[in-house]
């Protein structure tokens, strides 16, 4: 056994420093140094106190005395975000989470955003009674027209999408309790798997693109929208009476911010299949921020490679079944059983300062089947500065006893992400099977033994 | 601006920059991550106001005024939850807050079983790498004090933890340089 302080260093909680996020650095130094050095008295206190808040009050002084009433008035009918995580707006009983994990495709810069919507769950016996006479009714009609030859294709096209649509729209209210109580709804879960979560990955902020990613949650007429903005984004304007303040979150990777909306009364409904309503970005002085469309050039060309042809349907159609040689390498020899199914590599490495926040670049991604799960590893980079520190995995936690990794917890319907410094890079794995996201313990174990290789400057990996 | 005080404020941020990150971090091991952020203003507010006592060696110095800052928002809290549940108050060596979430059960039921300035004592030395020097800065007394304090806590903590005094299993400590000057 060993000195207590060594078995307390093996769980220091914070292994390694943090710098703030510049934005967050410039704000802090900037409301600092606004103060007399001689002063102490209870009332700098408390006007201490307002800090953060205090730079937007002064930002909306500023406005008011220069006349911008447009401006000042979109920060003085700003409302508060909501929660990444909170109750849907309607009848009590339906919650909304929403997650934000790093974007593991090589070559990708960008993060996305997983949301979960659990409903108000109706006492079984209504939702059975419901499920089964609007199934039977389906089904009489649709037999009745079959018998006297009247169902035209059309016919049958209609009747096939209620009955494909009925079905996971009621299964959508059911919670765990249900399913365990009834054979029956687990026979019609199998057939039809109603998704409550889902996700979109979209890029990182630069400038031009002030807004990185948008997701809705809930159902019709109960949605929440969540936007992922730049760090210089204070708020969001979603009508012309309408600003939401963004706000910062542990959950989130570094400088990056977000505001949660709920759906305005006679929202005209989406304006893209899995994003909220058109927003502005505005500045902390009110200010609109241009949004452009940017191409997302801040990406690495990667080159995939693909072990097993019959897995092409899932996977890219890659001509080479081994990886090439590149900056970036993940080994999976060290798991002996691994079945490799495809990947992805990064050639050549060449950083994007223009980027805001401190994303990743992922510079090798490879997917394998091992132990009963399908894992995804990936090497990550300072999209930025390749070869720098790259930021610490948003909301991770050392895992005791085990320097240099960390584990990111499992948020609403996105998958749990354990991570091993690796030099200046991030080695991180995600695995799921069939009965959901794999234990702590078998990322740690794939993690133990996957080995990387990372050579950002000039000569590859082997 | 003049020229001294854009001097100053040059000198604050070089400051700050230098070791915010590891103030953050000392934070981070304390309290939930929503209060690391008034942690570290308040401590550098401080800093700024005593620029021209910074010491050679900031660090240690900069932790003692986050201990500092610690305990005040501890005892802040503490009175506004006697306040609103009416509860009895609580000795120091109840207060959870000082220890951190994520630690093995058993490692942080001893941490919690030292006082709190045992406990601060040998976190400085663990988490946050001072020598037993520094660490007499941060905690605000002499390096001879917390020699004889970090003694007793790592004692106190390995019978805590199932070992002899000294020791946890069969590895003996050194008393006084098991945490090097290194």
């Amino acid at each position: 056994m060993s000195d207590p302080l060594d078995l307390l260093r093996a769980e220091n909680p914070v292994p390694a420093p943090r710098a703030f996020a510049s934005t967050t650095r410039r704000l802090m130094i900037a409301s600092i140094v606004t103060h007399d050095p001689a002063s102490t008295g209870r009332v700098a206190g408390l006007w201490r106190r307002l800090s953060r808040r205090r730079l937007y009050l002064i930002a909306v002084a500023a406005v008011l005395a220069a006349g911008c009433a447009a401006g000042a008035a979109a920060l003085l009918h700003a409302e508060r975000s909501g929660p990444l995580s909170g109750a849907l707006p309607g009848p009590p009983g339906g919650k909304y989470s929403f997650s934000v994990i790093p974007s593991l495709g090589a070559g990708t810069v960008g993060w996305c955003i997983g949301e979960e919507t659990q409903m108000p769950s109706p006492p079984l016996r209504e939702l059975a009674r419901k499920l089964s006479s609007d199934l039977k009714q389906a089904l009489v009609r649709y037999d009745a027209e079959l018998r006297h030859g009247r169902l035209s294709a059309a016919r049958r096209r209609q009747f096939r999408r209620y009955v494909d649509t009925a079905i996971p729209d009621a299964l959508r209210s059911l919670t765990p309790a249900h399913y365990r109580s009834s054979p029956l709804l687990r026979e019609f879960a199998r057939a039809y798997p109603a998704g409550e979560g889902s996700g979109v990955c979209g890029e990182a902020a630069t400038r031009g693109r002030p807004i990185v990613a948008v997701m809705a949650a809930g159902g019709s007429g109960r949605r929440v929208g969540l936007y992922l903005t730049g760090p210089d984004v204070a708020a969001v304007r979603i009508s012309s009476t309408a600003t939401v303040l963004t706000r910062a979150d542990s959950q989130l990777p570094d400088g990056y911010r977000f505001a949660v909306v709920i759906e305005p009364r006679g929202s005209p409904g989406p304006v893209a299949g899995s994003g909220p309503w058109p927003v502005t970005a505005l500045d902390r002085s009110g200010g609109v921020i241009p949004s452009r469309f940017v191409l997302p050039s801040e990406g690495e060309t990667a080159v995939p490679w693909q072990r097993q042809r019959g897995r092409s349907a899932v996977g890219p159609r890659a001509s080479s079944t081994v990886p090439a040689p590149a900056a970036c390498e993940i080994d999976p020899r060290g798991l002996t059983s691994a079945k490799l199914y495809y990947g992805s590599v990064v050639v050549h490495v060449h950083g994007s300062p223009r980027l805001e926040g401190e994303p990743y670049l992922s510079c090798a991604y490879m997917q394998f089947y091992y132990r009963g799960y399908t894992v995804q590893a990936a090497v990550l980079l300072d999209a930025r500065h390749p070869g720098r520190l790259p930021a610490p995995l948003p909301d991770s936690l050392a895992v005791g006893s085990r320097p240099e990794t960390v584990n990111e917890p499992q948020h609403s319907g996105q998958q749990p992400i354990t991570g091993r410094r690796i030099g200046d890079a991030w080695l991180v794995v995600e695995s799921t099977g069939r009965r959901g996201f794999s234990p702590l313990a078998e990322r740690l174990g794939v993690l133990e033994k996957l080995t990387a290789c990372v050579r950002v400057h000039g000569t590859l990996c082997p | 601006m003049g020229q001294v005080s854009q001097a100053r404020q040059e000198r604050f941020e070089l400051l700050f920059e230098s070791y915010h990150a590891q103030i953050a971090a000392y934070a981070r091991r304390r309290v939930p991550s929503e209060a690391v952020e008034d942690v570290v203003e308040d401590t550098f507010l401080v800093a700024w106001r005593a620029l021209e006592r910074v010491p050679s060696e900031p660090l240690p110095w900069l932790y003692g005024i986050a201990r500092r800052m610690l305990a005040n928002k501890r005892r802040s809290g503490r009175r506004a939850a006697a306040l609103a549940q009416r509860l009895a108050q609580q000795s120091e060596r109840d207060a959870p807050a000082h220890v951190a979430t994520g630690l093995s059960a058993h490692l942080e039921a001893a941490l919690r079983a030292l006082s709190v300035r045992e406990r601060e004592a040998v976190l400085l030395i663990a988490w946050e790498g001072l020598t037993p020097s520094e660490g007499a800065v941060a905690a605000g007394c002499s390096a001879a004090a917390f020699r004889v304090r970090l003694h007793r806590a790592r004692g106190h903590l390995a019978r805590e933890l199932g070992g002899p005094a000294g020791t946890v299993g069969e590895a003996r400590l050194d008393p006084l340089n098991g945490a090097g000057e290194s």
